[in-house]
Formats: structure tokens, sequence, C-alpha cells
């Protein structure tokens, strides 16, 4: 039995018949979620490169499901990060100010790549707080 | 683009971007559909980003030969990203007689003073091809043959972008007979890195694609074509949706049986996917609006060599094949297999029309 406190899922994937297609994109985001919890080895599956059909997509999303977090963010046109039903699965895509997709991808790791503050930047904020503090003393 | 400043003390493009108030996030977001566009993981996105920041503003120069437009009206609606920032924020275009403001004598100087400004560092971005029959006089602009103006402008060129299927092999003003001599432009230039954005035109997120590509880390891998692997790497058969169909042996008899209308395969249709590399399957066209085999044509194989002689583009893609074996075209539609066995087949069809067109 887990012990982890269960994800508020918004809409579930329980009973969404799962056609060949879309099965097989499961099984890889299956085996890189069981690789990030391994050794945490993030992963992304790129949705446009997969010729995919209009219903086989709308399958897709079912089959994942939306969980807790559904975020929009507005930069340069509009950046949706769904939360899947399943923990360290993300939706994420980005749309130009036209609003036309410009990427989208299904990501695999504890949170998705775009939203992490980066290493050099933190090395900036350090410096910069740091320069700020000391002038205000 | 006339304030930016020259050779090595141009800006990076993290400069442009910063002065332009591009955050980090927007500029990932950026990186993201480049690195999408280019096949590479969605991981790989944030070393992308930082190779690309880093690289120098380049002059680019660029030079329609032996073209109808087509090419440039279809970079002008690339989609991700725009022209307008790919010029504006990305590249400093230096010379285009069509787009540029800049006419006759003042637009050559232009020319001239970002060629010597930049010798060794410009991208050179060609369009159309090149006539090389009687010295080449078929083709001229300000007093000069194309033949001269491409040796001259490839001679600082830190590489060569050669746009369109007739800047590439040729194309539509190589067609038989090819009365002007025409050839693309690996066929001339030997001692530079030239990459080949074939196509008829080509997709235009593949023609910025390759160029952002080439800033980020120098020139991609190439098939043996010299087109991009990123972008060419599979066949538009390969990522077809309507593969299914050719597998399971399902055809469109003609345009507008029921076939058709069940979007079945349009291989005995004429259909070159079999053995035409390019991305419109998985990039698609205006903006990912759709793309010719989605509107119930098959692929003409605009980005192959020799496309334009390559039989009629009704015709199945074997015809050709079995025509020159002194079988009938009729028999070589019925001898299509199925599934598997027609997979091994087309493979072997493509290297024999490769061959056929080197």
């Amino acid at each position: 039995m887990s012990t982890a406190i269960p994800l508020k899922v918004k809409s579930s994937p329980k009973g969404v018949t799962i056609g060949g297609g879309v099965k097989a994109i499961g099984f890889e985001i299956l085996a890189h979620l069981e690789r990030f919890l391994e050794n945490g080895e993030a992963a992304a599956i790129d949705m446009r490169s997969l010729p995919m059909a209009p219903s086989e997509y709308t399958e897709l999303m079912d089959m994942l499901g939306q969980g807790e977090l559904d975020l929009t963010i507005d930069m340069g046109g509009p950046t949706r990060i769904r939360e899947t039903a399943y923990s360290g699965v993300w939706w994420v895509q980005h749309k130009g100010s036209d609003d036309r997709i410009l990427s989208e991808y299904i990501e695999i790791n504890r949170i998705p790549d775009f939203l992490c503050a980066q290493t050099d930047q933190i090395e900036d904020a350090v410096r910069e707080l740091n320069d700020r503090l000391k002038g205000a003393l | 683009m006339s304030k930016l400043k020259q050779g090595k003390d141009r800006p990076t493009i993290g400069q442009v971007m910063d002065e332009a108030g591009v955050g980090r996030r927007q500029f990932m977001k950026y990186c993201a559909g480049m690195t999408a566009l280019m096949a590479m993981p969605p991981m790989a996105t944030t070393a992308f980003a930082r190779q690309l920041r880093a690289a120098r503003l380049p002059s680019v120069i660029y030079m329609p030969f032996q073209e109808c437009t087509g090419c440039l009206e279809s970079l002008t609606r690339s989609f991700a990203p725009s022209l307008e920032n790919l010029i504006f924020d990305t590249v400093s275009l230096d010379y285009n007689h069509t787009l540029q403001a800049a006419a006759g004598v003042a637009a050559e100087e232009a020319r001239y003073q970002a060629m010597e400004e930049n010798f060794g560092e410009y991208i050179l971005i060609v369009d159309g091809a090149i006539s090389t029959n009687d010295n080449g006089i078929h083709g001229m602009s300000d007093g000069h043959t194309f033949l001269e103006q491409l040796y001259e402008a490839a001679e600082g060129a830190a590489a060569i972008v050669a746009v369109g299927v007739c800047a590439a092999y040729g194309g539509v003003a190589a067609a038989k007979p090819n009365p002007t001599g025409a050839v693309g432009v690996a066929d001339l230039i030997k001692d530079k890195p030239i990459i080949n954005v074939p196509g008829c035109p080509p997709i235009p997120e593949v023609m910025t694609g390759t160029l952002v590509s080439f800033l980020a880390s120098g020139v991609p891998d190439l098939d043996r074509h010299l087109r991009p692997k990123a972008f060419f790497g599979n066949t538009i058969h390969d990522r077809c949706y309507r593969r299914r169909f050719y597998d399971r042996g399902l055809f469109a008899k003609s345009f507008d049986d029921e076939g058709a209308r069940n979007g079945w395969c349009l291989y005995e249709l004429g259909c070159r996917g079999p053995t035409t590399y390019n991305a419109c399957a998985t990039i698609k066209w205006n903006g990912g609006a759709g793309w010719p085999i989605e509107s119930g044509h098959g692929c003409i194989g605009c980005s192959e060599p020799g496309f334009w002689d390559q039989g009629g583009f009704y015709e199945p893609v074997t015809a050709k094949l079995f025509s020159e074996r002194g079988q009938s075209v009729a028999a070589a539609a019925a001898g299509v297999a199925v599934g598997a066995a027609a997979g091994l087949a087309a493979k072997s069809r493509k290297k024999k029309l490769a061959g056929e067109t080197e």
C-alpha cells in the first residue's frame, strides 16, 4: 500500500479506451517514468514529431488525464503547463503571440525544466542580493 | 540593421535579446520551438539556448539567381521564429535585393561593404540555380553573370546555405533539356561548407531552423545530398499518418473514389512519399495548418535531386522504374505488394532512383 498523498485528479483516465498508437506512446512514457524514478533522468516526448490523427491526440490527452495543476503563463503568447493524472508526467504547450503552437511535448520530470531557475541565474542572484544587502548596510 | 557593429565587434545574440528585453523563459520558449523543429530531444533546449545566446550576430548575404521568388515568399511566411524576429533579433540581413529598400548601385555597394567587413564570417544564402552554359550569360544582373557573382560571394563566406531545390540541385531550372546548363551551388563550389535546404519551396521553418542551428552549433549533420538530417532524416512515407493504410494495402485509386474519401494511401496516385526526404509530415505548412497529403494530394518529391524529371506526378513512383525495364505502367501499379515486403521494395526502389539522379 502506497504511503504517498494521492494527487487530486480532476480528470480521471480510468475507463478511457486506448488505441494501439496511443498505447505505444503510453509505454514510452511509462519507461521514462520508471527510469526517472530509478536514476532521476528527465525526458521529454515531442508531440509534433508524432504522426497522430486528431482523434489519437485527444485519446492520448484523455488517457493521461488531468492532475492538480493547470498553469497558463503569458510570455510572448500563452504557455500552458498541465500536470497529468500521473505524477511526474507533464503536458507542456508553448504558443506564439499569434496563438499558433510553437512546441508541444510531454515532459517526465519532477517539475518542467522550463519553470526551473538555472544555476547561472542563481549565481547572479546571490551576487546581486549580496551587493544589495551590503549596500543597504 | 546598418547601425549594428560589423565584423568581430558584432554583438552576441544574447546581448541583442537582453537589449530587447527578452527574458530567460521567453528565450527558452523560443529555443524549445527550435529544438522541436530540429527533432532534437526537448531536454536539449537548455544547452541549445546557452549556445545560441553565445553566438555572434551573423551577417547574411542573400543572393537570388535563377529563381521564381517562391522560396523567399515561403521564408517570409515563417512562423517559428518569424522572419521579423530572425532579421531584427538574430540575423543582420545585409543584402537581399528583393527585400531591401536600397536599389541599384546603392544595393550592390551594401553587399560589397558587408562582404568586406565580414570577410570569412558571413553566411551566404543562395536562392536559385546558376546557369553555366555559354559562360553563364543566361543569368545576369548588374552586368555580371550569376556564375561570377556566386564565385565572388562564396570566397568570403563562412558557409553557404542553398535554399530551394534549384539552388541545391538545379531544380526546375535544370529540368530536361536544361537549356541554360543550370546547376546547384554544390556543383560549383567545392571548398566551403554547403548546407542544402531543398524544396519547391522549402518549409519556412526548415530554412530558419537551419540558420539558427548553424548559429548555435555550426554546420549540422548532413545526409549524402547535403541536407540537414534533423529535417531530412525521414521519408515523408515514414512519418505519414496514411502509412497505416499503405501497410494494410488500402490505396485510393482515383482522387474522388471511396478510398480517397476515407483517407487511404495515395501511393498509386503518384505519391512520392516513399522516396522523398522532408519534414512536411511533421512540421507541416502554414504554421502547422496542413500539408499536401492531408489535403488529399500525393507528395511530388520536390526536395529530391532531379525531382522535375522523375516521370509524371500522377504515376506510381515505381512506374519509371518498370517502364525502363520494358514493362507497362499498369504492371508496375499491379506489382505493388503490401506490408513489410512493400516497405522493403520501396527502399530498394528508392536506392535505385537515388542512384539514377546522382
